[in-house]
This record gives structure tokens, C-alpha cells and sequence, in this order.
């Protein structure tokens, strides 16, 4: 047998950027990886004849996990702060566009209220400009979907119910949102919605939710009530906002539970865009109904959590009840996207010393993929590894520091709508100061002037702009990327960009 | 059979590959080797298996020669991991005792002395630092956080009629804490109270027989200069105490009590383990005392129903379980 030990070469390309090589061939295989944003090579050694760790050969799902510090001091007598990420991402080759959800239930749900008349960009109102985006939902439309709108002010008015409309009769619906004109009550709306597609037909259920307000008539929590008994019905929803008044960090808060998507549209092009990208994801689903669940080790504690891609979002920290086990309900999955969650994770110090594996969690992984009327399950073992070998102890995954670092933008951004909401000027300064600091660490410079001129504004005038609120919190959720899944790169091509020629 | 590396525990299923604790399991033989017993493997092997104790324990006394009870000794630490943990061994042996027994049981207590205390190492340690001064600076810092005239929530519900000994025991000095009770409504904190009273020493934990643990979730009631300032359930793994301007990192955040900045940003974090709450003092500089217990940076204590945690001469936590809503 022929071993070669590689030895470990760190390069550092100011903050961000390094390269690690590491791994024995022998016992152990060692593999290499290259990322697309050349931030490093990661090497691991893993029992795996090739490639990631990956989980369930014949499930329609892969799944990989990293820990930040893959290896752990058999001699630590401290706890080890950790991040653990995981990756589900649909398995190439078996899961296409032609498995994707057949029938989907749609329902638009649009702000009618007196404020969407308002101008939008030039002569276009904010109304006008969200009928016309929606109304390229027709094109998406297949046999099997039924498609529901409710336009809303003080009230709710369902002028389209579970539908297979013709187009004329699809726009001429959307155009009554022309007629109307009150206050604004979303929970209402919501419930509405929720109502409609509460009937099980087998469909996958969306909610297309638009406001351009605050709720005047009910309460932001009447609203945010809503958003989870939405989810406990399996409904997704994608929350959009349309022009400066809105409270993103609101329909942030009211897509949580469903684990839905938020987005801003700044410009009837931008609508037009969004809406179809949100038309299209929908029915790009190929699996729904994914659960995970992590029975974490006895002495393991858990910290905060977040969703990383497709949208970057903080879901705080996990309660534990009577035992152990962490249940969440997942994104669906869409055929060409990856999805990656983020937990912070402290491990306890060897009670006996050993050099080996240890199990952070069992996890378990349940979804189910309509095109096969068919669940599936997974379980894993999610280990790191304990060792006396010193250089591996020290061993960092950049790109999961990395993504912690971008995660945390999105916190601090939510904190920081937090103390708006209670006007605790200490802590807005704060967080400010401290958001602006962390962008410039990861040379994102945009948005650290962003935060930076925040502060300026809170400085000088006292209050900051909801514009500038709502370009910062829309910005730190797509701090990560949406997490589509790119053509297979050239690896020649990637290596003569790397090294030269 | 199996044995986890890390922990020790035993597992009759071949199949598993790592024990709850998180550690790998390995493949343990049998039959012992001739000569060569792991006593606390076979201990643990008794514990699993009533066939297999009449067989593990011909095999002790045929393979080791074991004539004394003191060769079979069993490790304190594998008895609590293996059967039940210190508390739930209390709570078992209080369980046990009815009225008179307990009566008698306390009348069997001897007067505290530092060296019948069971928390002798942090007698010591007390003992080492105290000073008449220290006993009043607590007592006063006590009166001060959670104030005189309220009465203070009591470890169980069960309390009620001990007021009076609880009021006297505060006058007395004596650390005015958990006073023990008993599931039958005893308090056998009274005779601790009394001999620390005698004893004339800093302050001393009562005896922890009847304290009940804090387990799943915490409720944390924050006091300030004798008001209740307000009152949270957790049930997270780790809870952050400390001061942030910003309130990012923290889960109770002490700045608004603190205008004179004398916790730290970092104070102490409260951590769930095995089930159960411990509190940890995080901070070099600010103090933390905990049931009559000054905490050095780092250390960590248990915590149980009712304990008073002291943060600064102002600032402290009520700690207790967090009621089932059913």
C-alpha cells in the first residue's frame, strides 16, 4: 500500500480568499474540491470512495453536510463552538424538469387599497403595474392548475375561486383591483386565501401575496397569525412588496413559517420579473413536504439556526421540549436549486479521550415526490471527528465561515428592525455600526455604505427612510445567492483561471 | 454487546455504532479475560441484564476472587450515569421517607460544622474569602435586588406554611435561598438553617435533598433594586446573559438595569446538559453568585427550583421551572 501524506498549505488572498490542501491517500480517501468562486480548495478525509459525503443512492434528494471545524481536540477540555451546514440539493439525472409538480393551486393575492394608486413610475400606478405582472401567471398555467384571486382593502373580495379561467376571463378579474380603494386589513385577505385552498386536491397550494402598506385595519401580528396557519396547511407563500411603504422585515416575519420567499419590486420591469421568476419557481417544485428532523447527541447544544439559500433568513434558536429532537418543515425542492441551512452547534469535551468519530446528531429526512405519489426517508449520522492530530484541529471550512458571516448580516438586520420598532436609538446606532463593520469584513462594500449612510441619516434627521430599510433587509436576504444550480463547470477552464496557463 | 468510548455505557445491540452521548461504539468481547476484569464494565453488564448478572458476577468472583465488598466497589460516577443522577437519586430517597421518617431523618441531621458540610469544597473556598462583611454585603445586595417586603416565589408550591421560618431565616443572615421542603410539606431546611445560624459562617447551601432541578425549560424572572422587572420562559439550549448596547447577542439583556455598567457584556450564560440547567459565569470580572455560591469565571453551577442569582448589587434572577400548561 502507498501512502502519501499531502502536507497543509494555507494561502491567504487578503481576507477572504485561501486555499487548503491537506489528506493522507491510504486508509482514508482524499479528495479535492475546487468552488466556482475560487474562495478555496477543501480537502477532507472521508470514507467515501469520491466526491462529498452523500446520503441515499436511490433517494431523489442529496444530501451533504460540512462542519466549519470538521476535526476536534480529543485533548480539549472546553466546549467547541461549531456551525454545521447542510445541503439538500435534487440528485442530477434523476430529478428533472420533467418530475416537476403537475397541478398547482394558485391564488393572487393583491392590495387594492387607496395608497396602490399612487404613481409608480411615470404615468404607470402601483396597481396597474401589479395586474399587468400578474397576469403573465396565464402563461405558466397548465390543465391541471386552478388559479384564485382575492383583491383586498378594508375587506377581501374573491373575484376568481379555484378556477380554470380563459385569459379574457383571467385579466378581466385581475382588472377589478381597478375599482376598489379603502384602507388596508391583510390578515383578512390572507385568511381569505388560506380558506380557498384549505380544500385538498392533491395540488401543491400557493399564495402570491402583494401589498404596498402596512395593515391599518388589523395588526401586523393579526398578519403574522396568518402566516402560520398558512404554513400548518402546507401552503407556501411568496410575500412581495411594492414600492416604499411597506415593512419588509413584516412579510419576512409572515413567510417564516411557510418557509416562503419575500422580494421588492422597485419598478413595473422589476414586477414583471418577479412575478414570473415566482410563477416559474412554483412550478419548477419537484418534491414537497420535507421535514427534517436532528436528534442531537446528549450533551450537544444547539445555538441559532438559519436558512442560507434560496433566501437567506434568521430563524433564531430552537426550542427543545421534552427530549432532544429538532422537527423543521423544509423548503419544497425545485429541480434546479440547491437549499442549505445553517445551525450553530457547541460540542462538549471527550469525557474519555478518544481519536475517532462522534455523532453530532441522527438526522432524519422524510419528503415526498408528487410527480411518483411516493415518500421517501433518509437517515444519517452527522459526525465530526476527534483527533490528537494538531494541524487538523485547526482546519476551518472558509466557505461555511463564510456563510456564517453573511447569515449574520441578515440577524443583525432583523435586530436592528427590532429596535426601530421599540425607537431603542442605542441599539440602532449599534447595530448599525456593527452591520457596517462585518459587510466591509466580507468586502461587501455596497452594502456597508449602505448601513454607513443609515447611520448617517438616524445622525442627522433622526429617523431613517423606510426606503433605505427596505433596500437593506431585501439585500441581506439575498446575501447568499437564490441557489441556482449552474451548468457543470469547465474544471480545465476553472484550474487555467486559477493558475494561468 | 457494545461500549461507547466516550461515555462507557454498554449497548446490547449489535447494530447501533454510536451511544446517545455521541460517542462511537465499540465491540467488546463476552467473557473477560482470565484475570483481567474491568470492574466497571462488569458493573455496568449487571445493571443491563438480570441473566446476566448471576453469570457476570461468577465470573468476578471466579476470575478477580472478590471476597471484599470494598473489590467491588462501584465508581460514584458510573452509579449516577448508569442508574439515576445525583438529583433523581435524592428525589428517589425522598420519595421513600413519609412523615416521621423524615422527622426523624432530620433530627438525625448533626449540627453544621464546616466539616460536615457536604459541599466541602465550597465551604472551604467560602470560608477562605469570607468575613462578617461579606455575610452582610450579600445579605444587604439580597435585600436589595429583591427587595424585603415581597415574598419571594418559594421552591414549591408546597412552601406556604413556612413564611415565618423563611422571613426569620432572612433576618438571622442566614442566605435566605431555597429552604428546603419535602414532598409531604416538611421543611428540613429549618434544622440547616438553625445549625448555620450556630455555625456563624458565610452562607451555606441547604441540603440540596429536596431541591428540585430545573429541567426542560427555565423561566427567568429578572428583579432590579427590589421590583420585578420582568419575566421570560426559555426553553433553548443556551441562554446568554449580559449587556449589549445593541441586544444582538444577548437573550437577557442587562443594559437598561445597568446605567453603571457594572455587569459585563458577556455576564454568564445559563446552559441546558443532560436535561438540566447550569449556570456559568462567563464574565472575568462581574460577579455571579448563585444559591449562596460565588462562582470564579467559568465555573458552573446546577440550578434548581427558586434559586436567587446575584449579578450585581441591583441586578438578579429568580430561577424556576417553567409550569406545563396542562
Amino acid at each position: 500500500m502507498i501512502q502519501i501524506h499531502l502536507s497543509m498549505v494555507i494561502w491567504n488572498f487578503g481576507n477572504s480568499y485561501s486555499l487548503i490542501v491537506r489528506g493522507n491517500l491510504g486508509d482514508k480517501k482524499t479528495f479535492i474540491t475546487v468552488s466556482k468562486t475560487l474562495k478555496l480548495f477543501e480537502c477532507r478525509g472521508l470514507e467515501s470512495k469520491e466526491g462529498e459525503k452523500m446520503v441515499g443512492s436511490e433517494q431523489k434528494i442529496v444530501m451533504t453536510y460540512k462542519f466549519e471545524k470538521p476535526y476536534i481536540s480529543s485533548d480539549s477540555t472546553k466546549d467547541t463552538e461549531n456551525y454545521l451546514l447542510l445541503e439538500l440539493r435534487p440528485k442530477t439525472g434523476v430529478v428533472n424538469e420533467k418530475i416537476a409538480v403537475k397541478g398547482v393551486d394558485f391564488c393572487i393575492v393583491l392590495d387594492v387599497s387607496g395608497s396602490m394608486k399612487e404613481p409608480f413610475e411615470g404615468n404607470v400606478t402601483k396597481v396597474k403595474a401589479a395586474v399587468e405582472a400578474a397576469k403573465h401567471l396565464y402563461g405558466f398555467l397548465t390543465p391541471d392548475d386552478t388559479v384564485s384571486v382575492v383583491l383586498y382593502d378594508s375587506a377581501p373580495y374573491v373575484v376568481l375561486e379555484r378556477a380554470k379561467p380563459t385569459k379574457e376571463e383571467f385579466e378581466k378579474a385581475l382588472e377589478k383591483a381597478y375599482i376598489y380603494g379603502g384602507s388596508t386589513n391583510i390578515s383578512q385577505a390572507l385568511r381569505k386565501a388560506r380558506e380557498i385552498l384549505s380544500k385538498n386536491t392533491g395540488n401543491l397550494k400557493k399564495i402570491v401575496f402583494l401589498t404596498d402598506g402596512i395593515p391599518t385595519d388589523d395588526t401586523e401580528q393579526d398578519g403574522l397569525r396568518e402566516g402560520r396557519l398558512i404554513a400548518e396547511e402546507k401552503i407556501s407563500i411568496t410575500a412581495l412588496g411594492i414600492g416604499n411603504d411597506f415593512n419588509y422585515k413584516f412579510i419576512e416575519e409572515l413567510v417564516k413559517p411557510s418557509r416562503g420567499t419575500t422580494d421588492w419590486l422597485k419598478s413595473p420591469s422589476e414586477a414583471l420579473k418577479i412575478f414570473q421568476r415566482t410563477f416559474q419557481r412554483t412550478k419548477s417544485t419537484v418534491i414537497t413536504n420535507v421535514t427534517l428532523e436532528l436528534d442531537f447527541s446528549n450533551k450537544v447544544r444547539v445555538g441559532e439556526y438559519y436558512r442560507v439559500v434560496p433566501e437567506t433568513t434568521y430563524y433564531g434558536k430552537p426550542e427543545f421540549k421534552w427530549n432532544r429532537k429538532v422537527e423543521l418543515e423544509l423548503d419544497n425542492i425545485e429541480y434546479n436549486r440547491y437549499y442549505q441551512y445553517l445551525f450553530q452547534i457547541t460540542i462538549p469535551p471527550l469525557k474519555t479521550k478518544f481519536e475517532g468519530p462522534f455523532r453530532v446528531a441522527k438526522m432524519t429526512l422524510t419528503y415526498f415526490v408528487p410527480s411518483e405519489n411516493k415518500a421517501y426517508k433518509m437517515e444519517e449520522d452527522l459526525i465530526v471527528e476527534f483527533t490528537t492530530d494538531e494541524d487538523l484541529v485547526t482546519s476551518r471550512y472558509s466557505t461555511v465561515t463564510d456563510l456564517v458571516c453573511r447569515c449574520q448580516l441578515n440577524k443583525l438586520d432583523t435586530k436592528l428592525n427590532e429596535a426601530i420598532k421599540v425607537n431603542d436609538k442605542k441599539a440602532i446606532v449599534g447595530i448599525l455600526q456593527e452591520i457596517s463593520a462585518r459587510a466591509y469584513e466580507l468586502n461587501d462594500y455596497e452594502l456597508a455604505d449602505h448601513y454607513e449612510k443609515m447611520r448617517d441619516e438616524l445622525l442627522k434627521k433622526g429617523v431613517i427612510s423606510n426606503e433605505m430599510l427596505i433596500k437593506a433587509s431585501n439585500h441581506t436576504t439575498k446575501v447568499n445567492g437564490e441557489g441556482l444550480i449552474d451548468e457543470v463547470e469547465d474544471i480545465t477552464k476553472v484550474f487555467k483561471d486559477v493558475f494561468g496557463s | 454487546m457494545r461500549k461507547c468510548l466516550n461515555c462507557g455505557a454498554i449497548y446490547s445491540d449489535d447494530a447501533l455504532k454510536f451511544c446517545d452521548c455521541g460517542g462511537p461504539l465499540v465491540r467488546i468481547p463476552q467473557e473477560q479475560p482470565e484475570g483481567v476484569g474491568d470492574i466497571d464494565l462488569q458493573y455496568n453488564d449487571l445493571l443491563l441484564s438480570q441473566d446476566y448478572e448471576s453469570q457476570v458476577e461468577r465470573e468476578i468472583s471466579d476470575g478477580l476472587k472478590i471476597t471484599e465488598d470494598e473489590d467491588f466497589e462501584v465508581q460514584e460516577l458510573d452509579f449516577q450515569r448508569h442508574v439515576v443522577d445525583d438529583d433523581e437519586l435524592e428525589d428517589v430517597e425522598g420519595s421513600f421517607l413519609d412523615d416521621s421518617m423524615l422527622i426523624e431523618y432530620s433530627e438525625k441531621i448533626p449540627e453544621v460544622e464546616p466539616s460536615n458540610v457536604i459541599e466541602e469544597g465550597l465551604m472551604n473556598e467560602e470560608i477562605s474569602e469570607s468575613s462578617e462583611n461579606l455575610e452582610e454585603d450579600v445579605e444587604s445586595i439580597l435585600r436589595e435586588i429583591f427587595g424585603l417586603d415581597e415574598k419571594m416565589p418559594e421552591p414549591t408550591a408546597r412552601m406556604s406554611s413556612q413564611d415565618a421560618l423563611d422571613e426569620e431565616s432572612k433576618d438571622v443572615g442566614v442566605w435566605p435561598s431555597n429552604i428546603s421542603c419535602d414532598s409531604n410539606g416538611l421543611d428540613r431546611g429549618q434544622v440547616v438553617s438553625t445549625s448555620i445560624e450556630s455555625a456563624e459562617v458565610v452562607p451555606v447551601q441547604t441540603s440540596s435533598i429536596s431541591r428540585k432541578p430545573i429541567i426542560s425549560g427555565i423561566k427567568l424572572t429578572i428583579y432590579r433594586s427590589g421590583l420585578k422587572v420582568s419575566e421570560k420562559d426559555f426553553w433553548f439550549d443556551e441562554i446568554l446573559i449580559g449587556r449589549s448596547k445593541s441586544g444582538v447577542e444577548v437573550d437577557v439583556n442587562l443594559r437598561d438595569l445597568d446605567n453603571e455598567r457594572i455587569t459585563s457584556r458577556k455576564h454568564a450564560k445559563i446552559f441546558k446538559d443532560d436535561g438540566k440547567y447550569f449556570i456559568q459565569r462567563v464574565s472575568q470580572n462581574a460577579v455571579v453568585w448563585v444559591h449562596g455560591k460565588f462562582l470564579e469565571p467559568g465555573e458552573v453551577a446546577q440550578l434548581y427550583e427558586g434559586d436567587r442569582i446575584i449579578l450585581s448589587n441591583t441586578i438578579g434572577l429568580i430561577v424556576d421551572n417553567v409550569q406545563p400548561m396542562f
